[in-house]
């Protein structure tokens, strides 16, 4: 399914109301690792109406700043 | 003082600083709206919000360090005790390191009632919540982190304990902000090096003091469980991970076994963070949670951060302070009392003597220097030491009186600086803003001739008309 943020196919529903009630369902995007609820606001969860500053593109993806760099291997 | 939380808990309900939610909430917006008015509150107290949809049973608590009332009681003073007088009291605590730690058995271990090792999903065990509208996801905010270097993995000192956000990536990934200066980055790097996965343990949940310390910047090689024994005035009991070689709270009421895994990197944040703002989103470090243990009906203990002020600022407060004091008295003893509270050091303000002209500009260097005030202490400002660092009105009163702008105030450019305060620009980078609101002293030019009104002796009329107020109050 499509993420709210970053708007790839690459979202997913991976869990749910443990009481089994159906409360909520929630979701995590494997490519950029918002996770939401069903049951947030709507201006949360729904692409259109958040904030344009917290969503992500492709290109905002790729060049993200990484803060401590992977060090090299030890000989 | 506090084996654990719940202790800590029962003596706040008994002060009547604890209240409890009863009404069934769904997690957001709720919990966050919870977590803000119990700190805008005078004296705001603990809150435990105990029916959350589709978490039958499970507990959340907000706000245990949220007032100085909470923190007060924390080290054993009265709840109305003044915010100086509990630094004091901090000083005097920190003095008894080490303290005291013990080993419970594995088995015998409160945070080892229930294990689970099988089909692990953080969000559906932990009734978690997403702290501020426009969080990537659910995050741990409140957590005493415990990983050890691969390096030095027999010394126990060097095992760190630390507070680090860390947000939920899936039924069991976790990514956890690690910044360069952390002692957990150092961890990390030696991990990464060899390429070798490095455990770690997330402790939620434990006693106040713990907690407290593990936002503390104590130096690389004391350890935060001895800081810990040594405030509480009780031993620190500890038991053994069950899957790895880490010491943790035995009474915890969660701990999250797990490893970082190496060499990996992955999309963390945004988060709203400690100076009020969102911190962006950056690439961050990962771990994979193997094992979920906790006590019998636990409490989830989370941290509501907004705008300040918020809890943060009462954790934080004066665990900056008493670190930057001991470290910057050493060599300067004319220091009186250090107010580091605003935004983990951001600003701080020192009461110095001056030992002679200019002296109070070393005394900002100095703290300028400190392996905390490094990247953190931006604005400082630094007052006489006939003034209460922590009375803004006595501080402005000599800001008023005493600062002249051309001698006394100083801009040293392009510094380290403090990547999530929003003004460090490009992150990482800042400058220190000095303003010397101490009287001058010879050789420097004097103030022109000014006799100070002296205060008269009132401190027994202060106890006497408070104790008036109060009963006329209660009539
Ligand atoms: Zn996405």
């Amino acid at each position: 399914m499509k993420c709210v943020r970053c708007l790839n196919d690459t979202a997913a529903k991976f869990a749910e109301a443990p009481d089994k009630s159906g409360a909520w369902e929630m979701y995590i995007c494997s490519k950029c690792n918002f996770s939401w609820r069903n049951t947030e606001e709507e201006d949360v969860i729904t692409p259109e109406l958040r904030e344009p500053k917290f969503q992500l593109t492709n290109e905002d993806i790729a060049n993200l700043q990484i803060l401590v760099p992977v060090p090299p291997l030890r000989k | 003082m506090y084996r654990d939380l719940r202790d800590f808990l029962a003596k706040l309900e008994q002060e009547g600083q604890l209240v409890r939610i009863k009404d069934e909430i769904l997690p957001e917006p709720t919990i966050r709206e919870i977590g803000r008015a119990a700190v805008d509150l005078p004296n705001g107290p603990a809150v435990i919000i105990e029916n959350i949809k589709g978490h039958p049973g499970k507990k959340v608590a907000l706000n245990v360090h949220g007032s100085w009332a909470n923190i007060g009681l924390m080290i054993g003073m009265d709840k109305d005790t003044s915010v100086k007088d509990q630094f004091f009291k901090f000083l005097e605590l920190w003095d008894k390191y080490p303290g005291e730690v013990k080993f419970i058995d594995k088995d015998k271990a409160p945070c080892h009632e229930v294990v689970i090792k099988d089909n692990i999903n953080l969000v559906e065990m932990l009734p978690m919540f997403r702290i501020n509208k426009w969080d990537a996801g659910m995050f741990f905010s409140k957590a005493s982190v415990v990983t050890r270097d691969p390096d030095d993995a027999g010394n126990f000192d060097t095992q760190n304990v630390g507070t680090y956000r860390m947000q939920v990536m899936g039924k069991d990934l976790v990514g956890i902000q690690a910044l360069g200066f952390h002692d957990i980055a150092r961890h990390i790097t030696h991990a990464e090096e060899q390429n070798k996965p490095l455990p770690i343990a997330v402790c939620l949940g434990v006693d106040p003091v713990l907690t407290f310390m593990a936002s503390t910047p104590i130096n690389y090689d004391q350890s935060e469980y001895k800081f810990a024994a040594a405030i509480n005035g009780i031993p620190m009991e500890l038991t053994k991970a069950l899957t790895c070689d880490l010491d943790v709270p035995a009474h915890a009421e969660y701990v999250l076994e797990g490893e970082i895994l190496p060499r990996v990197r992955v999309p963390e944040g945004p988060f709203g963070e400690f100076p009020g703002s969102y911190s962006g989103t950056r690439l961050q470090s990962q771990f994979r949670v193997k094992c979920i243990t906790h006590r019998k009906n636990p409490i989830f203990e989370n941290l509501f951060m907004g705008r300040p002020w918020t809890e943060i600022d009462y954790l934080m407060g004066l665990n900056t302070c008493v670190p930057l004091y001991k470290q910057m008295k050493e060599t300067m003893p004319e220091i009186v009392a250090v107010n580091a509270m605003y935004q983990h050091g951001l600003t701080a303000i020192v009461s110095t003597g001056n030992r002679f002209g200019g002296y109070a500009k070393s005394v900002a260097f100095r703290m300028a220097s400190t392996p905390h005030g490094i990247s953190y202490c931006k604005n400082i400002i630094l007052v006489g030491p006939d003034v209460d660092p922590f009375n803004l009105e006595q501080v402005m009163w000599s800001l008023s009186s005493r600062v002249r702008p051309a001698k006394d105030v100083i801009v040293v450019p392009n510094t380290p600086g403090m990547p999530l305060d929003p003004t460090s620009e490009p992150a990482g980078m800042g400058a220190k803003f000095i303003i010397d609101a101490t009287e001058p002293t010879a050789p420097d030019v004097v103030l022109r001739d000014t006799r100070l009104i002296d205060n008269p002796d009132s401190k027994g009329f202060e106890r006497l008309i408070a104790d008036l107020q109060k009963a006329a109050s209660n009539k």
